[in-house]
């Protein structure tokens, strides 16, 4: 085997928006100069459209099914699985980037930095769905980690009608990088005792080599242990319980387009990697119903304290942290199917389907936040108080995905959930008691979700004012809602790309 | 698949509506309200938005703080008319006190209506022109509907060629939801109920469409966009009622035109002709609307739920085949409660409160959703799911149908035989005819005769309403038939198709009523049912009783040429304005087949007439496709109906036209006055239902609010608020949370590390 054009071209989509990343940053330089508002707007059009080059890329690889998956000795494997996170991460880049677009016009007022950033945490998010080599994968989760604690100390400014937020949002970037670095050890710590067990650090290779494995004795023992810290190293991305403490901090601290960043991309990226290596790299072979239980109580205390405690929340930001917390815990109960019965096709599409609507709707859910902030300052939940007055539109795409995210039907957000238990429930052994805790959540989760909408159409609002509602913010807002009415009434050939991604992550697997 | 083009490619009917819908609120519809911003005046679009607001809501507050001098206006007024009132009309204090207390009552439900619009395009009653664009979507939505209608002739012209096809055809469009354990298609099913109802469908709402462009330019000129989007959007939704395959569409149309019912009805909202005592705002009327028929949705939804639960699939075609041995007594239940459903929706009794209040929408809307198609929703679901009813459930399934049928056809024909207001006469005549074609599903063992009457009915009744929306016009909205009279000769091109359809719907001989009434009235009959013969023979003198009432009242009356027939007093001072084309041209249209839709059910002239057609194969069990009642004219029962109209014309005209018999003749002693008010306060059924919901159910949800606070938030806060302590009180360290978090993290893991550890090293499964 040697290197080859071949390689670069599975690689072209990550090494074009890397390219694009260093443009941003370049060409930022340039626009410093002038510094006037169209050429804050140029930076966003170029990261936008820029970006339709690595999904050409990605859609060339697509349309190849020839070709072969796995490049640079093993490390880099572009199957369909790791090609359905990149389009979600592109698509991510495209919402964020409108989402954000006048908040850091308004706010934070250093486009070049945010984009070039978010760009740079992209190109580790697609790493880490496409890496299959564990020191790999340790190098993509810090390339996309850095940036973001970056984006959550840039509010250098207070937001009116928001004392302290600056300060706040610098208190968040340090507390980020502290715990960053802490959950990173212990992942490191867990990859070097697999390494230690299995002499390894390529996937398949440790698959192969768990294959044969026996359970009890103590290697066992340090693989379990491995299995643990590995869990918790990811399970800090993804924000599962009792992982979860920085996010609601975090969340409400950064400014509001990087909260958005974290909630959707990091928890892909995580949720990525934790399944290519718990599944790809066999861990679940060995010892599966510790593995497995691990992820259960993971998913079951994910749920319910998510659910629990955003009722009480009164920051918009803190109420969606606890929010994605509660569904990361619906993604684990997915993924614990899955560690149950490890090659469960319909388990894995069903959670790419998941994250693929969580992530449309999130992003629209915080267009509406980041709109709502733009135009008052205001994060707390009473600030939606008789939005709809003040803003028709903003109200109505705000409360469809609220109530997706509920999981009202039959909007996309219930299609993607029930698919999702379903899968789970079809299992059998313990899931069913997990997917009835998981609706039992659905029902709690209603009454915040609810909630909000509720104060759109129903409270009185505090002025009898229109809002002026940012442009950006709003096609964002506008995308989104086209996506879930969109995938409300033809999921198919998402279940389908879905699918097609869950079937290579196991062909890789080999047996 | 069919090999028909047209019923292969059926997903065009939907798609045309649907086309004008995005191309007017997405594309067409943003430019009319930007055009109409910029007249305003560009420089204070911000300021102008709040005044503007402002304005609007010291509007609403004018109107409900007015609702109590109007009552008590009206009190004064009815006191000085006193008992020589044109109907004997008793205006007591008690009733009057009644239905202020209603006014007040339901004035709260006009808030949740003004939600519903978008005030930024709405100039305060303004009684400018629809804009350019605006006439636009007019234009669109009109010729998306030809269109659609152009293609269900197709359909229908298929099925007439190839009497095969009548069978039906699952069309299979997509797959929505396909993973292991669950496969929910997207599928159209095609048959001759189907090819009837499309036509209907269409014919009714492009008419309607081309005729709401002159109502709507006088009534809301600035909401002529969002009438035409909206009416796009029932029509879309009231396609995939008719072409579902299965329960699961079919529910989703269901509540989808529930939800364009609901916005049309509040259409007008803030803007509607002051109240008068007894009319609910349009806010209250649709919240009202929506929420009765959400009563019968939910037995609805539990009937398809146990019919899922037995067959595990929602698809009509495979839903008979997989019931085979399941206990009948348990699908009896199933399908009296999906029955349930359409009483809501065809609003029958008890749930039938809710349509005479929805006439406070636009008479636009009346015709189309609450006459000729919504409504008749309900009759189609038991037509659409026949065979289950006949073949699987027991006798009482359809003996119910027939009975809730008969029974709201008398009732509802009763109230409507004193009514003073036009439309309202009309909505209970509504409620009355689809009881008549549930009682020809329930005693007739084929869809035929209840179908039969559908499409008739479809098409007199849009008719009757669209030109009572005509008078409404000429009247400038003033709607009490007190206040009319001698139209006919003002107003001719109006009068001409309304008098061809009261004809049509009393049941005079050869127009299209006549056929399709004495189809049911003949079954009643047949099936040795003398109740319902009963029922349906007093209800059908009753019909043409009321009909003929309104007739003379508002075309007719004294004076009239022919003895009172035509012209006459004119009770009122109002200037009458002359509806322009748009306004009568759909009128003359929809008169053709009023008056002659009938033949088509007459084996004389059709050869093997109506039912022979729509009686396919899997809609009604082989081998009873009826024909014995394709020719009225052999049974000696129906001359007895022809008899029957001819009494009620004849009393009407004695009463009302010729004034022979005076009009009070009823009220004139006490049992009289007492029925007369029984039947004015339409059996008092609001009353009670206000009692119930006043006592029984906000008693009940008192309760419920304590339970809710004390136990409910008690726990929810408590746990809640537990884990913001539990976080707070890790946070209260000295050194500050990152620490804490980091222990958590590092403890997190450590503990489940630990746990296994010692589970795995202990060997303790």
């Amino acid at each position: 085997m040697q290197l080859g054009l071949t390689d670069v071209w599975l690689l072209s989509p990550e090494i074009a928006l890397t390219g694009l990343a260093v443009l941003v940053m370049v060409l930022d330089f340039f626009m410093r100069s002038g510094g006037t508002g169209p050429n804050r707007g140029t930076l966003a059009v170029v990261a936008i459209v820029g970006m339709l080059i690595p999904a050409g890329f990605t859609t060339w690889l697509a349309f190849s099914p020839n070709r072969p998956t796995t490049g640079f000795y093993g490390m880099l494997t572009s199957d369909n699985y790791a090609l359905f996170f990149q389009y979600l991460f592109l698509g991510i880049g495209l919402g964020v980037i409108l989402a954000s677009y006048d908040f850091i016009r308004l706010y934070i007022k250093a486009s070049g930095e945010f984009y070039a950033l978010l760009l740079f945490s992209l190109v580790g998010a697609m790493f880490m769905a496409s890496s299959t080599e564990l020191i790999t994968i340790y190098i993509a989760l810090e390339l996309t980690s850095f940036p973001l604690y970056v984006m959550a100390g840039m509010l250098r400014n207070n937001i009116p009608n928001n004392p302290d937020s600056s300060k706040r949002s610098s208190e968040a970037a340090i507390k980020y990088v502290l715990l960053g670095a802490m959950s990173s050890a212990i992942l490191l710590y867990g990859m070097a005792l697999l390494y230690g067990v299995t002499g390894t650090t390529d996937l398949k290779s440790i698959a192969s080599a768990l294959q044969t494995f026996t359970s009890g004795g103590p290697n066992a023992l340090v693989l379990l242990l491995a299995d643990v810290f590995i869990f918790a190293g990811f399970g800090f991305k993804i924000s599962a319980v009792p992982f979860h403490m920085w996010a609601p901090d975090i969340y409400e601290g950064a400014p509001s387009p990087g909260t958005l960043f974290f909630s959707v991309a990091s928890k892909a990226a995580g949720f990525a990697a934790l399944i290519r290596v718990f599944i790809a790299g066999g861990l679940v072979q060995t010892s599966s119903f510790y593995v497995w239980g691990l992820i259960a109580i993971a998913a079951l205390f994910s749920m319910t304290l998510g659910n629990i405690v955003a009722i009480v929340q009164s920051d918009i930001k803190r109420m969606m942290a606890y929010s994605s917390i509660a569904q990361a815990g619906y993604i684990l109960v997915g993924f614990a199917a899955l560690a149950f019965q490890p090659k469960n096709n319909s388990a894995t599409s069903a959670i790419l389907v998941f994250i693929a609507v969580y992530v449309v709707t999130n992003i629209g859910a915080f267009a509406g936040i980041i709109a709502l902030a733009n135009a008052t300052g205001g994060e707390r939940v009473r600030d939606f108080d008789g939005l709809f007055r003040r803003s028709p539109a903003l109200a109505l795409g705000m409360s469809l995905c609220l109530l997706s995210l509920a999981g009202i039907p039959p909007l996309a957000g219930a299609v993607s959930k029930v698919v999702l238990f379903i899968a789970a429930w079809n299992q059998g052994g313990f899931l069913p008691w997990l997917v009835i805790a998981g609706l039992l959540n659905s029902v709690i989760s209603i009454a915040y979700y609810v909630g909000i909408v509720y104060r759109i159409f129903v409270a009185t609002p505090p002025r009898d004012d229109r809002l002026p509602i940012s442009r950006a913010a709003s096609t964002a807002l506008v995308l989104s809602v086209i996506g879930i009415i969109a995938l409300t009434i033809f999921i198919g050939p998402l279940l389908n790309a879905g699918g097609m991604g869950a079937q290579s992550l196991f062909s890789y697997l080999g047996k | 698949m069919s090999g028909n083009v047209f019923i292969d490619n059926i997903w065009v009917i939907p798609a045309l509506p649907l086309l004008a819908f995005i191309l007017n609120i997405f594309v067409i519809r943003p430019l009319d309200v930007a055009i109409r911003d910029r007249s305003h005046g560009a420089g204070h679009a911000e300021h102008g938005h709040a005044e503007q607001h402002g304005q609007d809501n010291g509007h609403l507050a004018d109107n409900t703080q007015h609702t109590v001098p109007d009552i008590d206006a009206l009190v004064e007024e009815s006191y000085v008319q006193g008992i020589d009132d044109i109907d004997g009309h008793i205006a007591t204090p008690a009733a009057l006190a009644r239905s202020i207390r209603k006014a007040e009552h339901t004035s709260g439900g006009a808030a949740a209506v003004t939600l519903m619009r978008d005030a930024e395009s709405h100039p305060h009653h303004a009684h400018g022109e629809p804009t350019i664009f605006a006439r636009v979507n007019g234009y669109i939505g009109i010729l998306a509907m030809l269109g659609a209608f152009a293609w269900s002739l197709g359909v229908l012209f298929a099925m007439l060629g190839n009497g095969a096809l009548r069978n039906g055809t699952v069309v299979h469009l997509y797959d929505w939801v396909a993973v292991a354990g669950i496969n929910y298609s997207v599928n159209f099913y095609v048959d001759a109920l189907t090819a009837v109802m499309l036509v209907v469908v269409t014919t009714v709402s492009a008419l309607v469409q081309i005729y709401s462009q002159e109502y709507i330019e006088h009534e809301e000129p600035a909401g002529y966009s969002r009438f035409f989007a909206w009416l796009s959007l029932f029509t879309i939704s009231m396609l995939i009622l008719v072409l579902s395959a299965n329960f699961l569409m079919i529910y989703i149309g269901w509540e989808l035109v529930g939800l364009c019912s609901f916005l049309l009805i509040g259409f007008l909202g803030k803007d509607a002709p002051k109240m008068q005592a007894g009319r609910p705002s349009p806010g209250a009327a649709a919240m009202k609307a929506f929420i009765t028929t959400r009563v019968g949705d939910f037995g609805f939804l539990i009937g398809i739920l146990i019919l899922f639960t037995v067959t595990k699939t929602f698809e009509f075609t495979a839903i008979p085949r997989l019931l085979t041995g399941t206990d009948q007594a348990l699908l009896t239940a199933a399908m009296i409660l999906v029955f349930c459903g359409a009483v809501g929706k065809s609003a029958q009794f008890p749930l039938h409160v809710w349509l005479p209040d929805a006439m406070e929408g636009p008479t636009p809307v009346s015709a189309l959703i609450h006459a000729a198609t919504m409504v008749a929703a309900g009759v189609y679901l038991v037509a659409r799911t026949f065979v289950l009813f006949h073949q699987f459930a027991g006798p009482q399934s359809l003996e119910v149908v027939a009975y809730v049928g008969g029974f709201t056809a008398i009732f509802a024909a009763s109230i409507a035989l004193v009514q003073t207001d036009i439309k309202r006469v009309l909505a209970y005549s509504t409620v009355s005819q689809l009881g008549y074609m549930f009682v020809g599903l329930g005693v007739a063992d084929t869809i035929g005769p209840g179908t039969f009457h559908l499409m008739t009915h479809a098409f007199f009744k849009a008719l009757l309403f669209l030109g009572s929306g005509a008078v409404l016009h000429a009247l400038g909205g003033e709607q009490d038939m007190r206040k009319m009279g001698g139209l006919a000769s003002r107003i001719p091109q109006v009068a001409i198709p309304f008098l061809l359809a009261t004809f049509s719907i009393s049941g005079f001989p050869f127009f299209a009523g006549f056929f399709s009434k004495d189809e049911i009235i003949a079954q009643t009959l047949q099936h040795g049912d003398y109740v319902l013969y009963a029922i349906t023979l007093f209800t059908a003198f009753l019909t043409a009783f009321y009909m003929f009432r309104l007739w003379f009242l508002t075309f007719g009356g004294e004076g009239g040429r022919f003895g009172g027939w035509w012209g006459g007093q004119y009770r009122d001072t109002r200037t009458i304005s002359q509806p322009g084309i748009r306004l009568w041209l759909p009128l003359a249209i929809l008169a053709v087949p009023a008056v002659f839709a009938g033949f088509l059910g007459w084996n004389v002239v059709s050869g093997g007439g109506f039912n022979a057609f729509i009686s396919a194969a899997n809609v009604t069990p082989a081998g009873i496709v009826g024909a014995a009642f394709d020719n009225p004219f052999t049974s000696g029962a129906t001359y007895v109906g022809i008899a029957a109209a001819f009494l009620g014309i004849g009393l009407a005209w004695a009463m009302y036209g010729a004034r022979i018999i005076p009009a009070n003749v009823l009220t004139r002693n006490p049992l009289g006055r007492g029925i007369y008010q029984v039947l004015w306060n339409k059996f008092y059924v609001d009353e009670v239902y206000l009692a119930f919901i006043r006592f029984g159910i906000m008693g009940l949800s008192r309760i419920a609010v304590g339970f809710d606070r004390l136990v409910i938030d008690g726990i929810l806060n408590g746990v809640g608020n537990g884990v913001v302590a539990f976080g707070r009180g890790l946070r209260r360290s000295e050194s500050g949370r990152m620490q804490n978090y980091g222990a958590a993290i590092f403890g997190g893991a450590l503990v489940i590390a630990a746990a296994f550890f010692v589970v795995v090293y202990f060997n303790i499964k």
